[in-house]
């Protein structure tokens, strides 16, 4: 049986060394799979994994738990903000309103949208999001996985409420047009 | 329809990958033991302060300003001006060189009075006439003594001395001329004194010698004008506001308008409406605030103006909680903002009635807040966050202040405090509440 994040957090705490090496395996993979959806690059995804994790790690003894699955949020709430400095320092993003190459319609089923991300694999649909254009990746993510508004967004990235629900948008178009062209392929 | 479709894709997209891993190479944790093992120095962790100590803090600077409000108000304390003949006994505090009011002429009991006894040699006749009065400046009193100690020459010889008890200071020697007066006995002469030089006696009777009266006009007229006067005292304050309460509200959040524009809304609409008549919602999102009143501490000093009226400036530390809770899709995710304020008051105070140390006044004013820091917390990791902007303040309030000794005064200022929108993206209690009832209550120590 898996030990519990409490365990886990009162190993740490009572000076077990090995519990920090136990928390990094059981959640090293998981934060991989968070760095690869803003940083599609593996090996810069490992340098930002170093400076979480040695962060983890240092702090862990002052993380207040709320609950199992608190720990695993903290962890993924870490890596996704030193991806997104690492962003900010390496990418030079554009949030554009204006999308002139997208087709305004969504597909016509709406149920076939969703079909399609049951369809793709996991790893693959990761990868799918890794390589959006920088300015819809980081607002997908946000969005979807970090459970920020639009206006939220828009304060942390210093764009308008606007232009963060047209990026989600055009994301979503991307996106399933990938998911087609892996499906049809 | 088509929110409802976005918010199942963003449901389904982020359940898909809620449990998604991906395999890691073991150089990373190579790299994580050889940084951690380079952090292994030892290093001082930051020791939050208990709150005894913060409590302790507190209490000594409250035992200091109360001590010291007690000194002064002993070292101020001083017997009021003679009404007799005797001496001031004044004796804690050093003379002062400035000039002393004298009071007027006594005669002391039991020496013969120049007015009566007619026979008596001059300077019997004028007795030892000790002028004594006190004044307080600066809490010095002092002894004047002013004796005529003979006559020279047909003048008579008017010593005049400051004195402490037992501790003479200086001494002045007044020579006047003076008509000629009964003859001095020698023996009634200070040492080296001869009597009146062309063989007169000096007067016996009821006047004094005309300019030795001047001299002793004179000395009257100082001690007339010198009325206790009360210096405008400067103030020190020390302050706590509210503390307590807190606001809260739930908003739902609506689709922008531009992501509204990408959705055919009119077809969904039985009959024309505005967007502002019917704003769309997205289902299964909410936003909650919960703003915390503002917690100040302040330092203030109070410049009298007037009798009646001061300006008080100084610094106020702010400090404003707000919580925030966004619902999204059954999830909800927690975020702590404080945003910690230096703020710079300005205000006058305008003395209403005052009666027995209990003085009720009004407080008219504005003060300039300055967010020295902000802080965000999402699930216990810091998060970046733009500072606010200078806060701009009104506030009207009425005072009311016992002072326990002149020294010291507790105070209480209900009052209305209105915030302006400084237009920052911010979101604060300045700006859910911008006109807020206040209450400050603190320790005024004046000097």
């Amino acid at each position: 049986m898996e030990e519990t994040e409490l365990h886990l957090l009162g190993a740490i705490r009572s000076g077990d060394k090995d519990a920090l090496r136990r928390l990094y395996d059981r959640y090293s993979g998981y934060a991989m799979a968070v760095g690869l959806r803003y940083i599609p690059d593996r090996e810069q995804v490992q340098d930002v994994l170093q400076d979480s994790f040695v962060r983890i790690l240092t702090s862990v003894g002052q993380f207040s738990y709320h609950g199992e699955g608190s720990l695993r949020a903290w962890v993924a709430r870490i890596v996704a903000n030193r991806a997104i400095d690492w962003l900010k320092e390496h990418e030079r993003m554009r949030f554009a309103d204006e999308m002139p190459d997208m087709p305004d319609e969504l597909p016509a089923s709406a149920d076939d949208d969703l079909s399609r991300v049951d369809d793709v694999p996991p790893e693959l649909l990761n990868r799918m999001i890794g390589r959006l254009p920088g300015g819809c990746r980081m607002v997908l993510n946000l969005f979807v996985f970090e459970h920020l508004s639009h206006r939220e967004i828009a304060r942390r990235l210093g764009i308008q409420e606007g232009s963060s629900a047209s990026q989600l948008s055009r994301a979503r178009k991307m996106l399933s047009r990938m998911m087609d062209e892996y499906l049809d392929s | 329809m088509k929110d409802m479709d976005n918010e199942k894709w963003t449901k389904r997209l982020h359940d898909r990958l809620a449990d998604h891993e991906e395999s890691v190479t073991d150089e990373l944790w190579a790299g994580i033991e050889a940084r951690l093992a380079q952090q292994e120095a030892p290093r001082r962790a930051a020791r939050p302060v208990p709150l005894w100590g913060r409590w302790a803090v507190a209490a000594t600077l409250v035992g200091v300003l109360a001590g010291g409000g007690y000194l002064a108000w002993q070292g101020t304390r001083s017997a009021s001006p003679l009404a007799g003949g005797s001496p001031v006994m004044a004796e804690k505090h050093p003379a002062s060189s400035a000039p002393v009011a004298h009071r007027p002429q006594e005669s002391v009991p039991g020496h013969p009075s120049s007015a009566t006894d007619g026979g008596a040699p001059a300077a019997e006749a004028l007795g030892r006439q000790r002028q004594s009065a006190a004044r307080q400046q600066s809490g010095h009193p002092v002894c004047l003594l002013a004796e005529v100690t003979g006559s020279k020459q047909g003048q008579a010889v008017v010593t005049v001395r400051q004195e402490e008890k037992g501790m003479p200071m200086e001494s002045e020697k007044i020579e006047e001329n003076t008509a000629p007066s009964a003859s001095v006995p020698a023996a009634a002469a200070p040492a080296g004194r001869s009597a009146g030089g062309d063989g007169g006696e000096q007067p016996a009777g009821q006047n004094l010698p005309q300019d030795v009266q001047a001299v002793l006009r004179e000395l009257d007229r100082e001690i007339a004008e010198a009325e206790p006067r009360e210096r405008a005292r400067v103030g020190l304050g020390l302050y706590a506001a509210n503390g307590f309460g807190s606001q809260s509200d739930a908003n739902g959040v609506l689709m922008s308008p531009s992501l509204l524009d990408q959705y055919d809304y009119d077809r969904y609409m039985s009959q024309a409406r505005s967007r502002a008549a019917a704003p769309v919602y997205l289902a299964g999102y909410e936003e909650r605030q919960k703003y915390y009143r503002p917690i100040s501490f302040g330092l203030t000093v109070n410049i009298p103006v007037s009798s009646g009226f001061s300006v008080v400036t100084g610094l106020v530390y702010t400090r404003l909680r707000s919580d925030f809770t966004n619902v999204a899709a059954g999830h909800a995710h927690q975020r702590e903002q404080t945003l910690y304020y230096v703020g710079i008051p300005l205000s006058g105070h305008l003395r209403l009635w005052n009666w027995r140390g209990l003085n009720v006044y009004a407080a008219a004013g504005g003060q300039a807040d300055f967010n020295v820091k902000a802080r965000l917390m999402a699930t216990g990791v810091e998060q970046q966050m733009r500072k606010d902007r200078v806060q701009w303040s009104l506030q009207a309030a009425v005072g009311l202040q016992y002072d326990i000794i002149p020294q010291i005064g507790v105070y209480a200022e209900p009052g209305l405090k209105y915030y302006f929108d400084n237009g920052s993206e911010v979101r604060n209690f300045f700006k859910d509440k911008p006109t807020a009832l206040n209450l400050q209550v603190g320790l005024r120590l004046n000097f």
